[in-house]
C-alpha cells in the first residue's frame, strides 16, 4: 500500500474530526433557556402559573404549604399582573394575598377546587367570567396599570384529559377576546395542556397531537406565542403553559422561570415583560 | 477517462431512469394523496371548529415542500443506498474490479471516480425531484407565499410566512443542503459495498440499516440515542425555510452530517484499499 493512501485515509478521518468538531462542540444553538431579569419602566410584566401539583393520577391545587414560595417568586418577579391556575377558592387566594402584602389585590373564578385566578397590584381591574364547562370556568379582565394604556385578557386552564376539549375551550377564549371592544392590547395567557414540542411530537403514546396542533395553530394564526423557542413548563418536559399576544402588544423577554416548583408542584411560572405597541 | 467511463457506466446502468420514474410516480402519488385528503378532512368535523387547516395557504409550494420532505427522509435515501452499494460490489460481483486494477489506476483513484459519480448522480436526483415537485404545484395547484404551521410533519416550531420570492430562494439552498443530508446514506452504502462482495447484499444492508437508524431517530423513546445517530439531523434543511433563518443552527447540522458521511467514507476507503481481490 502506497504512502500516499495512508495520507488520503487520514486525510478523510481528519476531515470527519473537523467537521465533528465544528458540528458537536459549537456553542450550543438553542434557545432553551430564560431568566427573568430587571425590567425596562415602559414594559408590563404578566406571569402565569398553574401552581398545582402532582398528586394522584388527576393532579392536585395549590397546597397550602407551598403558599409563601409562590408568594416569594412573585414578590422577585415583581410582576403587574398574574394569571394563576389551581387555586382552590377565595380562602386560598386570600391566604396567599397575606403572604404577599397589603397592596396585592385579586379575584378568583368560579369553579370547583381548581380555579383560575388574578392578582396584580399598581392598577385598576374590571373582571368577569368565561364558563369553560361544568367544572370550571376562564377569568377575563380589563386592567391598566399606572402609566399604561388599559389590555384585556384572559387567564384559563385547559382541560387536561381531552384535545377536543381542550380545542374548545381555547377556541372559545380567544373567540371572546378578539370580539371583545374595548381595549385594542389583548393577551390570552394560561395553562393550555398543549404540548407541542418538535422533538416529543414524534411519540408512540400520543394520539392528541393532531387535534392539539390545529388548537396552536388556530391561536397563533391571530396572536403571537411570546414564549416560542424558550423551552418546558412543566415536568416531565413538557411545554404547556403560554401567553399569546396580540399585535399590539411585543414581548421584550418571555418564558418560563425554571427551577421555581417545590415539592410536588409540577409547572414553573412563564413570563411575559410586555411592551405596547406605539407608546 | 476514467471518469467518463463511469458515467458511461452509470447511464446504461438504467438507474438513472428508474430513480428519475420512480420520483416522479411518487410525486403524482403526493399529489392525489393532497387532494383526497383536501376533500376529506374539509367535510363535516362540525365538533372540532377551531382549526386553522383550511385551503387558504395551500399552494404549489407547500405541495413541493411537503414533498421534497417525504423524499428526502425517505425516498432519496434508497437510492442514494442503490448507487453507493452498487459501485464497488457490483464491480466485485462481475469480476470486472480486477479488469480495473489490472490497467494504471491506483485504488485512490478508482474509489475518488466512483464515489464523485455517485455524489454527481445524487445532486442531480436531489435537484430533479425538486424541480418536478416545484413543476407539479405550480401547474396543479400554482404557487404564491408559503406559509408553514406548526404539524405533524414538523416542518416549523413556529408559524412561517415568506414570500414566493423567498419561498423560491430557500427551496433553491435547500437542493445542496438535502445532498449534505443524503451524502450519509451515499457513503454508508459505500462502506457497505466495500465489504459485501454482492450488490444486492450491499444495497439491501444499507437500506435496511438507514431505515433502522431512521425509525430509532424517530421516536421519542430513544431519544438518547439521537445525538449519535446521522439519521435524527436529515431534516436539518427545514431550517432554511424560517422568515430569519438561524444559520449557525443549520450550518452546525450540515457539519455533523459531513462529519458522518467524512467517517464512513474514510472506513471505506481504508477497507477498499487494502483488501485483496480474489
Amino acid at each position: 500500500m502506497s504512502r500516499t493512501t495512508h495520507v488520503d485515509e487520514y486525510a478523510l478521518f481528519a476531515l470527519s474530526v473537523v467537521f465533528a468538531t465544528i458540528g458537536f462542540g459549537w456553542f450550543d444553538s438553542s434557545t432553551d433557556s430564560y431568566t427573568p431579569g430587571p425590567r425596562d419602566a415602559s414594559t408590563l410584566r404578566v406571569v402565569s402559573w398553574n401552581v398545582g401539583g402532582k398528586g394522584d393520577a388527576a393532579g392536585q391545587p395549590l397546597s397550602g404549604a407551598w403558599i409563601p414560595h409562590v408568594a416569594e417568586t412573585l414578590r422577585q418577579l415583581d410582576p403587574d399582573l398574574v394569571f394563576l391556575q389551581e387555586i382552590q377558592g377565595r380562602v386560598q387566594l386570600y391566604s396567599l394575598r397575606k403572604h404577599l402584602g397589603e397592596d396585592w389585590k385579586g379575584s378568583v373564578a368560579p369553579g370547583g377546587d381548581r380555579r383560575v385566578a388574578v392578582l396584580f397590584r399598581h392598577g385598576t381591574l374590571r373582571r368577569w367570567h368565561l364558563t369553560m364547562g361544568s367544572d370550571r370556568s376562564a377569568m377575563v379582565v380589563e386592567f391598566q396599570a399606572e402609566g399604561f394604556p388599559p389590555l384585556a385578557a384572559i387567564g384559563l386552564h385547559a382541560n387536561a384529559f381531552s384535545a377536543k376539549r381542550r380545542n374548545r375551550e381555547v377556541g372559545r377564549a380567544l373567540e371572546h377576546l378578539q370580539s371583545h371592544t374595548g381595549p385594542t392590547a389583548k393577551l390570552l395567557a394560561g395553562d393550555f395542556n398543549l404540548d407541542l414540542d418538535l422533538g416529543k411530537r414524534r411519540d408512540l403514546f400520543s394520539n392528541d397531537d393532531y387535534l392539539d396542533v390545529e388548537t396552536y395553530n388556530f391561536v397563533t394564526g391571530k396572536f403571537f406565542d411570546v414564549g416560542v423557542g424558550t423551552g418546558s413548563t412543566a415536568e416531565p418536559d413538557r411545554r404547556l403553559d403560554y401567553i399569546f399576544t396580540n399585535a399590539e402588544l411585543a414581548a421584550e423577554n418571555a418564558g418560563p422561570w425554571k427551577g421555581q416548583r417545590i415539592d410536588a408542584m409540577d409547572h414553573d411560572p412563564v413570563i411575559a415583560d410586555l411592551r405596547f405597541i406605539g407608546r | 477517462m476514467l471518469m467518463r467511463f463511469e458515467m458511461l457506466k452509470l447511464s446504461r446502468s438504467g438507474r438513472p431512469v428508474v430513480a428519475a420514474v420512480s420520483l416522479a410516480l411518487f410525486l403524482v402519488l403526493m399529489l392525489v394523496g393532497f387532494y383526497t385528503y383536501a376533500q376529506n378532512e374539509t367535510g363535516g368535523q362540525v365538533d372540532f371548529r377551531y382549526t386553522f387547516e383550511n385551503r387558504s395557504y395551500f399552494n404549489g409550494l407547500t405541495f413541493a415542500i411537503y414533498a421534497f420532505y417525504f423524499g428526502v427522509a425517505m425516498l432519496l435515501p434508497v437510492f442514494a443506498a442503490i448507487e453507493g452499494g452498487s459501485q464497488i460490489a457490483a464491480e466485485t460481483a462481475a469480476g470486472t474490479i480486477h479488469t480495473l486494477l489490472a490497467r494504471p489506476l491506483s485504488r485512490p483513484k478508482i474509489f475518488l471516480t466512483k464515489l464523485a459519480v455517485a455524489v454527481i448522480f445524487l445532486a442531480l436526483a436531489v435537484g430533479f425531484f425538486l424541480l418536478i415537485a416545484l413543476l407539479i404545484g405550480l401547474l396543479a395547484v400554482g404557487w404564491g407565499d408559503l406559509n408553514l404551521y406548526p404539524g405533524v410533519l414538523q416542518m416549523t416550531s413556529r408559524p412561517q410566512h415568506l414570500t414566493q420570492s423567498e419561498a423560491l430562494v430557500a427551496f433553491a439552498m435547500a437542493w445542496p443542503a438535502a445532498t449534505i443530508t443524503l451524502l450519509a446514506p451515499l457513503t454508508l452504502s459505500f462502506l457497505v459495498s466495500t465489504w459485501v462482495r454482492n450488490p444486492v447484499n450491499a444495497v439491501g444492508v444499507s437500506v435496511s440499516v438507514y431505515l433502522v437508524l431512521y425509525v430509532i431517530a424517530e421516536v421519542h423513546f430513544f431519544r438518547d440515542l439521537r445525538p449519535f445517530l446521522f439519521t435524527s439531523y436529515g431534516s436539518y434543511w427545514r431550517g432554511l425555510f424560517r422568515s430569519d433563518v438561524y444559520w449557525p443552527g443549520v450550518l452546525q447540522d450540515a457539519c455533523k452530517l459531513l462529519a458522518f458521511s467524512m467517517f464512513f467514507l474514510a472506513l471505506a476507503y481504508r477497507r477498499f484499499s487494502r483488501r485483496e481481490e480474489t
